[in-house]
């Protein structure tokens, strides 16, 4: 859907200026200052213009991010929540809002201009900052794109208050099932763990097992992990990835079982399973 | 769960110090139906139903629109619903125009400051 509606459009100026994408919804932008948390509101009015304020207090990338969100519930047409999900709040995000998050991210990031940019070979953190500069978008946004549209299996994971918010896979993590259930503790012994239990903002990498993270896998594997930590908002994220080649192999049937590999008939001994050594007294 | 409509019935009917039972015997209406319509547990109630209710409520043009709008709508926020009611000084559009806001952030406005808003946007000039 995000595609479609930036296709058309000329997307050259959009790092400097989102107007072509609220010209194209039909929608005004103005900036005002809003209450703490708040970012921004869209309203429809009986013209049928949506107006849609953003708060001036909140970093550039972040204003950036919300009109596109915004622009993303006036395209999909969707409704957002009454009730805001406090900071506190271990709940899932509303799935509207990570619909629109994925539309915006799309809208900041387009995807051809973004694979025309990203530099091959591992992830590090001046090769997402350096693409967040480029984008204008936030570390965490430019983190989770990244994990999104690579191609080697890679997650982004976003915690909160020690806790799991939200995991983008990559294609290939999706293919084999790759699972980090939202609203569980910071697995022990990740990189992210460790940070944060040192209490102070920064970042950090390295390689760790696996099955840290990914605890529905066989154990025996090595992944990387790079993390980082916000202490004034008790916020960490952390990038995940394997090497392409260290993948375990595993295929799924249509109900989601996973398939084991067919071990045949058993071998012939040229002694007849039947009748019963039982039956032969 | 209340509702917008839930809360707006609420109100009227207080508003006219009337019980579920009173309501419902002036309305030739059920009273556990009303009641249901109260507490959100029934929500899309007949056209003919809601005139009949609204004019035992003595509803002013305002409000009876603003019911009306809710029926169809009736998972409108409460608190905005018990506000409007109570400043007469929303019109019905400031009033829907609000009822539809998208939001972004883990905090809400509250129902004094999303009217305040909508205001500055219809202002705002068109491009």
């Amino acid at each position: 859907m995000a595609r479609a509606f930036i296709a058309s459009l000329d997307l050259r100026n959009i790092r400097k200026d989102l107007s072509v994408y609220l010209r194209a919804a039909g929608a005004i932008c103005i900036e005002e200052e809003m209450g703490d948390g708040e970012s921004g509101t869209t309203f429809t009015r009986p013209d049928g213009k949506h107006v849609t304020t953003v708060n001036s207090r909140e970093s550039e990338e972040r204003r950036r991010f919300t009109v596109c969100h915004e622009i993303a519930h006036i395209m999909l047409k969707l409704p957002s929540s009454h009730e805001g999900v406090p900071t506190w709040s271990f709940a899932k995000r509303h799935p509207n809002e990570i619909a629109c998050d994925w539309f915006a991210a799309e809208l900041l990031m387009p995807y051809k201009q973004w694979l025309e940019s990203v530099p091959k070979g591992e992830p590090s953190f001046e090769v997402i900052e350096r693409m967040a500069a480029e984008f204008r978008c936030s570390y965490p946004a430019t983190a989770s794109r990244y994990a999104a549209l690579a191609t080697a299996p890679c997650a982004f994971v976003t915690m909160e208050h020690g806790m799991v918010r939200y995991a983008a896979r990559s294609t290939a993590l999706r293919r084999v099932r790759a699972w980090i259930s939202p609203r569980t503790p910071i697995p022990q012994g990740s990189v992210a763990h460790g940070l944060r239990s040192a209490g102070l903002s920064g970042h950090a990498s390295g390689e760790i097992a696996h099955d840290v993270w990914f605890e529905n896998w066989e154990p025996g594997l090595d992944m990387n992990e790079m993390s980082r930590h916000y202490r004034s908002t008790d916020t960490t994220t952390s990038l995940l990835w394997f090497e392409a080649e260290e993948l375990p192999e595993r295929e799924f049937d249509r109900f989601g079982r996973q398939m084991r590999e067919d071990e045949g008939l058993e071998e012939l001994t040229g002694e007849l399973p039947w009748p019963g050594k039982s039956r032969r007294k | 769960m209340q509702s917008g409509l839930s809360s707006a019935l609420r109100k009227l009917r207080e508003r006219r110090t009337l019980s579920i039972r009173e309501l419902g015997r002036l309305a030739n209406i059920d009273h556990a139906y009303i009641h249901r319509l109260e507490t959100g547990e029934k929500s899309s109630p007949s056209p003919d139903l809601i005139g009949t209710l609204l004019s035992t409520l003595k509803a002013n043009p305002r409000d009876a629109a603003i019911v009306k709008w809710l029926v169809e709508h009736s998972d409108a926020w409460g608190e905005l619903v018990e506000f409007t009611l109570d400043d007469p000084s929303v019109t019905v559009e400031e009033f829907t125009m609000a009822a539809g806001v998208r939001h972004r952030g883990n905090a809400r406005p509250t129902p004094a400051l999303l009217i305040e808003r909508v205001r500055r946007a219809l202002s705002v000039d068109g491009q």
